[in-house]
């Protein structure tokens, strides 16, 4: 009887092995269709090649409550798992239950006295000593943040950080204090992105190039007077791209996935406003593919280039006083989470913006460590010329 | 009124002149006696009794080389141990080197009613709808009806100037408020104010809730006006106090970041530091606070009370506010941060007194710089969409 019993034990647990087995496999064969979709789903043209967007939903429709093939159908981000990780689902939840507008109009490129296409140096990943405990620092001439690092050389569907997301505070942009128009344009750029790198620019100087992005881009002109305030979003072999206008005060949730080795997609809300829009975006153009790595996943504020007065084009950054970013994330193939507290010596490398005359900091940024706001929130800071007196070119 | 302006000038020149005198060794005694100056040299008196305000520096006055003296003197934050706090050193002197235009307006004393010394509670007293997620170790959560933040508490029932809280402060993001989507009509204005502030207590709101009431605090107030049944033009300013009511000071935009140090400066005198570090304009104040205990300090986002059902009013719907560099002091110089996972800790959650669930909650951490010093909060449930019923 006992023994009978263990064999019927053991034929149980063999046939929910299996069972299991086949519905993770079921489960991951699902996520790959689901993730599939949100490529082929996109099929409305922008007028940027490469750049697509979604259908309307129907009225009606609740994402909150969609299925997964709807979210992807329609282009809102996938539902996150509420039980493996309830603080994003909560943020997930909250940001669809606020999405209202749908904005559909013209994607402007980012362009003269604004930049941004980026410039065509050699791309590498900062070459820097390790810290032995901690992240490592990194000067650069143009960003300030935390990028994450794996040592991915080509595209993988497990290693490969292929999701990223944060919410930021759109801050007050202007001027440095006291500069008096002493500079014609400023800028400054927050940004999550997936595949930032780095190559070495003029003076030996370290130069941030942003990867598959999403954020805030903000800008200030002296004459005339004026400022503007836009989500952005953009892979930056093809260009970084302007969509709807946000105000100072509002809050924006941005999320960038990786699909493929080829295809990724942005999800850009105003939690403000309700106003959203998501776009697919192809990293090939013309036949011509350039292959996503999933390499790095970064939280960045940087200045535009390449056709400013900088020793490689860099603009002088905006003065925003602080920016503030909440529960960033980000996650693997595999489901493993990161997040921009990331204490790793071997991921994670914490960047300071410099001056021109790369001798004084211009950007800060303070990280955590542990607890929720230690792992998701950062802080950035301008500092130095950036804040006050101008930065002499 | 020249005369006395030049009159009470030379007098605080000579109070500070004859303490700058005593102060040049023991560490404590001038620390006491530069607190001392916080409230003897606001002789410039408001249009509010009990809270007066402190002489204009001279012209090129810098605090961020000034003298302890001096800063007292002129109403500027007192300056951090550079090397025993460099992190808050470096916040102060930031702010210092902003803080450009001195605000001298007319306040504005605004909502609320005072619910009296005598009705007012210590924390933690209050049963809670979130016992289950108390942890026996860590922060305790609790709920509430109009706060939402982080409260360190100690047991104090007066007050000690070695283990009372005497110090508070943050920076804090000023985001646009606005009425919950889709609210169909309102009835009263939707409010919310982020402060840091020292001593709160819980009062009776009625025979079912509590609500919580400010002690001494500072911080921005926006407020979503209410007319025929529609949500207007949403307005911001700072704002601080003692208990109710509040006053306000000068207009805020929204996008700006806004700096808040709060002091007691003994058992019965309070000092106000405002300063919005975008726009750089500043304003300090003494207050008198009789009753104060330092037995907490808090970083909360609060809607003050009352409608005309003596309610707290809606809360304004305002996304996410980010706190930062949220620190306290006690007198005896110990340093506190809003990530504090002491079991003294209160985690509190804005819920609907009408059944509507929560309203507004806090993301705390709990190890470096931003685990440390950085609260998020989220505006939730019916005040984020729909409306809560009143």
């Amino acid at each position: 009887m006992q023994t009978r019993d263990k064999f019927m034990r053991l034929a149980l647990l063999a046939v929910s092995a299996s069972l299991l087995l086949s519905l993770s496999t079921l489960a991951a064969a699902q996520s790959d269709a689901v993730r599939a979709l949100y490529v082929s789903a996109a099929s409305v043209p922008t007028n940027i090649p490469g750049v697509h967007t979604y259908a309307e939903p129907p009225k009606g429709f609740n994402p909150v409550n969609a299925t997964d093939s709807e979210l992807a159908i329609y282009g809102f981000p996938a539902r996150p798992d509420k039980q493996a990780d309830p603080d994003r689902y909560a943020g997930w939840e909250r940001a669809m239950k606020a999405a209202k507008m749908r904005w559909n109009g013209e994607l402007k490129v980012l362009s003269s006295g604004g930049q941004e296409l980026i410039s065509s140096g050699s791309s590498q990943l900062a070459e820097t000593a390790r810290a032995e405990t901690g992240p490592s620092e990194l000067s650069t001439t143009n960003a300030s943040g935390v990028v994450l690092s794996n040592t991915q050389t080509a595209w993988s569907s497990t290693k490969s950080f292929n999701l990223i997301l944060a919410e930021f505070s759109v801050p007050v942009t202007q001027f440095p204090f006291n500069s008096n128009c002493s500079q014609d344009y400023a800028n400054e750029f927050t940004f999550i992105g997936i595949d930032d790198s780095f190559y070495v620019g003029a003076n030996n100087a370290e130069v941030f190039k942003p990867g598959m992005v999403a954020g805030i881009q903000t800008a200030v002109w002296c004459n005339p007077n004026q400022t503007t305030y836009q989500a952005a979003f953009g892979w930056a072999p093809l260009a970084l791209l302007a969509t709807f206008a946000v105000d100072p005060g509002d809050v924006l949730w941005a999320e960038v996935q990786i699909q493929d080795a080829n295809d990724g997609y942005v999800y850009l809300e105003d939690l403000t406003t309700g106003t959203l829009e998501s776009y697919a975006i192809s990293t090939c153009e013309a036949g011509v593919c350039t292959n996503l790595r999933g390499r790095t996943a970064g939280w960045t504020v940087s200045r535009g280039c390449c056709e400013g007065p900088g020793p490689n084009g860099e603009w002088p950054l905006a003065n925003t006083t602080h920016i503030f970013v909440g529960i960033g994330e980000a996650e693997n193939g595999a489901g493993k989470l990161f997040w921009p507290g990331s204490q790793s010596p071997a991921m994670a490398e914490v960047l300071y913006m410099l001056d021109d005359g790369l001798d004084q900091s211009i950007e800060t940024v303070s990280q955590g460590s542990s607890g929720p706001e230690g792992s998701g929130a950062l802080l950035f800071s301008t500092t130095g010329c950036a804040q006050s007196g101008g930065c002499t070119p | 009124m020249h005369a006395q302006d030049k009159f009470a000038k030379l007098k605080v020149l000579a109070i500070a002149g004859s303490l700058l005198l005593s102060l040049t060794t023991l560490a404590p005694a001038e620390n006491d006696a530069v607190r001392a100056i916080y409230a003897s040299a606001a002789n410039v008196p408001t249009n509010i009794p009990d809270i007066r305000t402190y002489a204009e520096p001279p012209k090129g006055f810098n605090p961020v080389t000034a003298g302890d003296v001096e800063l007292a003197t002129y109403g500027f934050p007192p300056r951090p141990d550079k090397q025993a706090n460099p992190d808050g050193y470096a916040s102060w002197a930031q702010a210092m080197a902003s803080a450009k235009i001195r605000w001298n307006g007319e306040l504005k004393a605004v909502a609320g009613t005072e619910n009296g010394s005598a009705e007012r509670r210590t924390l933690p007293a209050f049963s809670s709808p979130l016992p289950a997620d108390t942890p026996p170790n860590g922060p305790q959560y609790q709920s509430n009806v109009n706060a939402a933040g982080v409260i360190l508490t100690n047991k104090l029932t007066k007050w000690n100037a070695k283990v009372s809280f005497d110090q508070v402060e943050s920076i804090m993001s000023v985001s646009k408020a606005q009425a919950p989507s889709s609210y169909g009509s309102c009835t009263y204005d939707y409010k919310e104010f982020s402060f840091a502030g020292i001593d709160s207590s819980y009062a009776s709101l009625n025979s079912t809730f509590d609500t919580l009431t400010p002690g001494l605090q500072g911080g921005v107030y926006g407020d979503v006006p209410c007319s025929g049944g529609t949500a207007g033009t949403p307005f911001y300013y700072a704002e601080f106090g003692w208990m109710y009511p509040l006053s306000r000071g000068f207009a805020v935009n929204p996008g700006d970041v806004f700096w808040a140090f709060v002091q007691a400066s003994g058992g019965a005198n309070g000092y106000v530091y405002l300063e919005d570090l975008t726009t750089q304009v500043y304003a300090s104040y003494s207050i008198s606070t009789p009753g104060i205990v330092g037995h907490n300090v808090d970083w909360l986002v609060f809607t003050p009370c009352c409608t005309a059902a003596s309610d707290p009013f809606p809360l304004a719907n305002t996304a996410a506010i980010f706190f930062d560099e949220a620190s306290a002091l006690t007198g005896g110089g110990g340093l506190f941060d809003a990530g504090s996972q002491a079991t003294s800790t209160l985690i509190l959650t804005m819920f609907d007194e009408g059944g509507g669930g929560e309203t507004e909650y806090v993301f705390q951490g709990s190890g470096g710089y931003e685990g440390k010093y950085a609260l998020n909060f989220h505006t939730t449930g019916c005040a984020s969409e729909g409306g809560c019923t009143p």
